[in-house]
C-alpha cells in the first residue's frame, strides 16, 4: 500500500501537477467566458463539448510524459515494481482527477444555470476525454515524443469541427447535442482499449 | 552464488547478435571485454530481464531468468546512459527507484543515506539530477544499483567519460562491492577490470572468443608483446610493420609498445625488448589473433 | 424563438460537404440564392423586425465569441426597446404582433423573408436616426448581437433575381476569371488548417537537437544562431508551403476547366497568386510564434497555445465566414464569387496579411537572439546569467 502511495506521489510531484493546475484554472475559465448563464440545452452542449474534451487531453499528456527519456524508463524496468504498475497507478490518478474535475465542471454549469443533464454530461465528459487520451497515447507510443503524440487526438478534434458526422458516424465527438448515447459509448471503450494497447505496446519496447 | 548462461542466441528481428553464449559466473568481479558493437549490451540487458531471451538458458542464483520478479529483486543494473527525472534531486531519485525496488521505509532511509555516503554524494543530496556533472551522475548511478543490496550487480561501461581521479576512484568502489557479490563489468577499457577482476570473457562479433581467468589470458601473450625505441623519422615503416599496442614521443624518439610478428624486420632491432604483457596487450593481442585489425 | 433564419450561420461551417462548383444560373427557376442586401431600407426593415421578433421571445442573441449567449435585458430596458419598435414602425408592439399573426394566418406557408418584406416601417423613419437606435440596443444588450452595426450590414440579404444572379456568375467569369474565385475559397479552408498544423513541424524541429543530444556539438560549431535557425525556419516553411501548393493544384485545375467550360480562360498564375499571398503569412506567423515559444519554454507550451489561439481566431470570426478579416490569424471567405464583397475588403486583407507575416519574422527573429543567447550561456534555465 506504501509503495502504491508513494509511486503515486512521485507522478504527482514531479510530472502530474502543473498539468491539473493548468486544467483546473480552465474549467474555471471557460464556463464564464463563454456564457452558459441560463443557457438552453443544445447551448450548453456545444460550449461543454468544444472545450471539455481539450482540457481532458491536457490532463492525459502527463500519462508519457516521464517516458520522453527513454533511458530513464529502461532503469525503470528492471525495478522489481512492475512497469505497467506505474503506468496503471498514473492512469489510476488521471482518471480520478478527470471525474473530479468533471464534477466540478458541472456545477459551475448548474450555478450558472444552465440546462444540463447531468448523468449524460458527466458520462459523455468522460468518454470524450478518454477517447483524445487514448489517441494521444497511441502516438505517443509510436513516436516518443509528447508533441508528435498530440496529433492524433487534435487532429481527430479538427476532423470532428469540419468533416463532421457524416465521416467519422459513431466517432463524432460532438454528438451530445443529440443526446447520442450509443456514440459516448463507443468512444468511452474505444478510449480504454487504446490506452490498454498503449500499455502493452510500452512494455514492449527495448 | 552463480550465474550459468547455456546456449544463449539472441536476435534483433532477423538478424543474430549473439551466437551460443556459454558462460559460467561465479562470486567476485567477471569482466566482459570486447569491442564497440560486439554484443556485451545485448548480452547485459538480457540478464537484466529487458531482453526477452529468444533461445537458450540463464539461471541466476539458480532463479530462472524468465521469473522475473525474482531475477529483478536480486540484481542492480548501472546501464551505459544512466539518466533520471531532470527536476529530481539525488535524494529523491534514490528514495523513488528505493520505492521501486520495493524496500521497506525504515530500509531505504537507512540504506539511502549509507549509499549517499559510501558514493561521496551526501553534501550533493538535494542537487537536481538536471544540474549534476557526468562523474556525479555515474556515481548516483552506482548506489542507485546497490539500493536493494543485489547479489548480481551488472554494470554497463561505468567509467566511460569519466576522468583519470573519478575513474580511480570508481574502480576502488566496485572493488569494494565485488567483495561477496558478483560484479559482471562490462568494458572496452581493459584498465577497469585489471585491478579487481579474476575472470574475463571476451565477445567479439557476438562470440566469446575466450573465456577463463585474465591469468591464462595473460600467459597467451607471453612473449608476443615487445617495445623499442626508434626515431621518429622510421615510425611509419614500424607501424607498417607489426600492429601498435601504445606509443609514446620523447623528443626525436618514440617509444613503441607492439605485439611481435616474426616475420618483421623490426624484431631484429637491437633494441627491441620482450615485455610483460598487460592486461590491455593480452586483449589486443587476443584480437588480432581472431583476424581482427 | 432561438434564433432567425435570416442570419442562421453556423460556427464551424461543414467543410466535407462544400464543394467548390460554379454553376451558370437558368431562366425560371424559384431560387437564386441570397445576396447581401445594400439598400438601406431593407436593412432597416430586416433589422427591426428581428428586434420584434427577439423582444417577444425570452432573450436576444449575442454571439460574444460566435458561442450563442442569450441576454435578458431589465424591465427597463426591455421599455426602452418598446419605445423604438414603436417610434420606428409607428405603430404599437401589440398591432405589430397582430399584424404578423394575420398575415401567418392568410398564408401558412410564408417564410422569414417574406414576413419581413412586408414589414412596415413608419414613412418618417429616417437611417441616421435607425442607426442611433441600434447603436442603443447594442448598449443595452451587449457586443455581438444581430444589432451592431458590422452585424447588421453584413446580415441583410435579399433574394437574388436571375438577372442579379446571372450578373454575379458573369463578373465571376470575366473579372475572377473563375480562378480567382475558387482560389479564394480554397485560402479559406486552407488557412483554417495552415493556423493551426505548422505548430507540430515547428516545434518538432526546434526541439530535434535536444532529443539527439546533439546540441553540444552543434551549438559549438562555426555556424551563427542566426543562419542555423534561419535555414531550419525557412525549411520549416517549404515543407509547409509545398503540399499547400500541390493540395491547392486540385481547384485550380479545375477552375480552368470550369472557366473553359463556359468560353472563358481560367488563370493559374491569378490562383496562385491568392495562394502564396494568403497563406503564406498564416505559416510564417504561426511557425515563427512557435520557434519563438518552443525556444524560450518547449514544444509542449507552444502546441497548446497555438491550439488555443487558433480556436479563439476561429470563433472571433464569429458568423460571419464572408469577408471577415480585421487583425485576425484566420482571414474567412467562405463563398465562391462575391466578388464585391471582396474589393471591399480587400485592403484590410493586404493590411491583415502584412501584419502577420511580419509578426511571424519578427517572433522568428526574436527567437534567433534568445537562442543565441542560451547557446552563449548567457541563459541558465531560463534565468540571464
Amino acid at each position: 500500500m506504501g509503495i502504491l502511495a508513494k509511486v503515486s506521489i512521485a507522478f504527482w510531484r514531479f510530472h502530474f501537477y502543473p498539468a491539473v493546475f493548468t486544467a483546473f484554472l480552465l474549467t474555471l475559465l471557460f464556463p464564464t467566458f463563454f456564457g452558459v448563464e441560463n443557457a438552453p440545452f443544445l447551448q450548453s452542449a456545444e460550449i461543454y463539448e468544444r472545450f471539455f474534451p481539450l482540457i481532458g487531453l491536457i490532463l492525459f499528456i502527463p500519462l508519457y510524459l516521464p517516458d520522453s527519456s527513454e533511458e530513464t524508463t529502461l532503469l525503470i524496468k528492471t525495478k522489481r515494481f512492475s512497469y505497467v504498475g506505474i503506468l496503471f497507478l498514473r492512469f489510476l490518478q488521471i482518471l480520478i482527477t478527470l471525474l473530479l474535475l468533471t464534477c466540478g465542471c458541472l456545477l459551475i454549469f448548474e450555478l450558472s444555470n444552465a440546462t444540463i443533464e447531468l448523468d449524460l454530461f458527466f458520462f459523455s465528459g468522460l468518454a470524450n476525454a478518454l477517447f483524445m487520451g487514448g489517441l494521444y497515447a497511441i502516438g505517443f507510443v509510436f513516436t516518443t515524443q509528447p508533441v508528435a503524440g498530440l496529433i492524433l487526438p487534435l487532429g481527430y478534434y479538427v476532423a470532428s469541427l469540419f468533416a463532421g458526422e457524416k465521416y467519422l458516424k459513431m466517432f463524432y465527438l460532438f454528438a451530445l447535442g443529440e443526446k447520442d448515447v450509443h456514440s459516448k459509448l463507443v468512444l468511452l471503450f474505444s478510449g480504454l482499449l487504446l490506452i490498454a494497447i498503449s500499455f502493452i505496446l510500452m512494455k514492449r519496447k527495448k | 552464488m552463480q550465474i550459468e548462461i547455456n546456449h544463449l542466441n539472441q536476435y534483433y528481428g532477423k538478424k543474430q547478435v549473439l551466437y551460443d553464449i556459454n558462460l559460467s559466473i561465479s562470486t567476485g568481479m567477471f569482466g566482459l571485454l570486447g569491442r564497440n558493437g560486439a554484443g556485451k549490451t545485448t548480452l547485459l540487458k538480457t540478464l537484466v530481464t529487458l531482453l526477452p531471451t529468444n533461445e537458450g538458458e540463464i539461471r541466476m542464483n539458480g532463479i530462472d531468468i524468465h521469473d522475473q520478479k525474482k531475477i529483478r529483486s536480486i540484481i542492480g543494473f548501472l546501464p551505459q546512459e544512466f539518466s533520471m527525472y531532470g527536476n529530481m534531486t539525488a535524494y529523491q531519485a534514490l528514495d523513488y527507484l528505493a520505492v521501486l525496488s520495493e524496500l521497506d521505509k525504515r530500509t531505504r532511509q537507512t540504506r539511502i543515506n549509507a549509499l549517499l555516503e559510501q558514493v561521496n554524494l551526501t553534501i550533493h543530496k538535494n542537487v537536481k539530477v538536471k544540474a549534476m556533472s557526468s562523474g556525479m551522475k555515474r556515481r548516483l548511478g552506482i548506489a542507485q544499483a546497490l539500493l536493494n543490496d543485489p547479489k548480481i550487480l551488472v554494470v554497463d561501461e561505468p567509467t566511460a567519460g569519466l576522468d583519470p581521479e573519478e575513474r580511480l576512484r570508481f574502480r576502488n568502489l566496485l572493488a569494494e562491492v565485488s567483495e561477496n557479490k558478483i560484479v559482471l563489468l562490462s568494458t572496452h577499457i581493459a584498465g577497469d577490470i585489471e585491478a579487481a577482476a579474476e575472470n574475463v570473457a571476451i565477445l567479439e562479433q557476438g562470440r566469446i572468443i575466450f573465456s577463463d581467468s585474465i591469468e591464462q589470458l595473460l600467459l597467451n601473450a607471453q612473449g608476443k608483446i615487445f617495445s623499442v625505441q626508434v626515431p621518429r623519422t622510421e615510425l611509419n615503416a614500424a607501424k607498417k610493420q607489426v600492429q601498435i599496442i601504445s606509443l609514446q614521443q620523447d623528443g626525436s624518439t618514440s617509444h613503441l609498445r607492439f605485439i611481435g610478428n616474426p616475420a618483421a624486420s623490426i624484431m631484429r632491432h637491437p633494441l627491441v625488448i620482450e615485455e610483460r604483457p598487460t592486461l590491455e596487450d593480452a586483449y589486443l593481442y587476443l584480437l588480432s589473433m581472431k583476424g581482427g585489425d | 424563438m432561438a434564433g432567425c433564419p435570416l442570419h442562421r450561420a453556423f460556427l464551424f461551417t461543414q467543410l466535407g460537404s462544400d464543394f467548390i462548383s460554379l454553376k451558370q444560373p437558368e431562366p425560371g427557376k424559384n431560387d437564386y440564392g441570397i445576396g447581401r442586401a445594400t439598400d438601406k431600407h431593407a436593412i432597416q426593415q430586416q433589422t427591426i423586425f428581428s428586434l420584434l421578433q427577439q423582444y417577444n421571445s425570452k432573450g436576444f442573441n449575442t454571439y460574444p465569441f460566435g458561442f450563442l449567449k442569450t441576454v435578458t435585458p431589465s424591465k427597463s430596458d426591455k421599455a426602452t426597446i418598446k419605445e423604438i419598435l414603436e417610434r420606428a414602425t409607428g405603430k404599437s408592439v401589440a398591432e405589430l404582433n397582430q399584424a404578423q399573426s394575420n398575415l401567418a394566418i392568410e398564408n401558412p406557408q410564408i417564410d422569414q423573408f417574406a414576413l419581413a418584406e412586408k414589414f412596415v416601417l413608419a414613412k418618417d423613419y429616417t437611417y441616421p436616426a435607425f442607426e442611433k437606435d441600434m447603436r442603443k440596443v447594442e448598449e443595452l444588450i451587449g457586443k455581438g448581437s444581430d444589432f451592431s452595426k458590422n452585424v447588421y450590414l453584413n446580415q441583410t440579404r435579399r433574394q437574388l433575381n436571375y438577372e442579379e444572379a446571372t450578373k454575379n456568375f458573369q463578373t465571376t467569369l470575366t473579372k475572377d476569371r473563375v480562378s480567382g474565385a475558387f482560389a479564394r475559397m480554397t485560402c479559406d479552408y486552407l488557412g483554417l488548417v495552415l493556423a493551426l498544423v505548422p505548430v507540430f513541424i515547428a516545434a518538432t524541429v526546434v526541439l530535434r537537437d535536444k532529443r539527439a543530444q546533439s546540441q553540444l556539438v552543434i551549438h559549438s560549431k562555426r555556424i551563427s544562431s542566426f543562419k542555423l535557425y534561419g535555414t531550419r525556419f525557412l525549411a520549416t516553411v517549404l515543407l509547409v508551403l509545398l503540399p499547400v501548393i500541390l493540395f491547392s493544384l486540385l481547384p485550380a485545375i479545375q477552375s480552368v476547366y470550369v472557366a473553359q467550360k463556359y468560353q472563358h480562360t481560367g488563370d493559374l498564375l491569378l490562383f496562385y497568386q491568392y495562394i502564396i499571398g494568403w497563406t503564406l503569412p498564416t505559416i510564417v506567423a504561426v511557425i515563427g510564434i512557435s520557434f519563438l515559444i518552443t525556444t524560450v519554454f518547449n514544444g509542449l507550451v507552444s502546441v497548446i497555445f497555438q491550439l488555443g489561439f487558433w480556436l479563439l481566431s476561429l470563433m472571433s470570426n464569429g458568423r460571419n465566414i464572408v469577408g471577415s478579416v480585421g487583425f485576425n490569424l484566420i482571414p474567412r471567405f467562405n463563398t465562391v464569387g462575391s466578388r464585391e464583397v471582396f474589393e471591399q475588403i480587400f485592403s484590410e486583407l493586404v493590411i491583415n496579411r502584412v501584419f502577420w507575416f511580419a509578426l511571424g519574422l519578427i517572433c522568428f527573429l526574436l527567437s534567433c537572439v534568445i537562442f543565441d543567447r542560451k547557446r552563449k550561456g548567457r541563459m541558465h534555465y531560463g534565468n540571464s546569467r
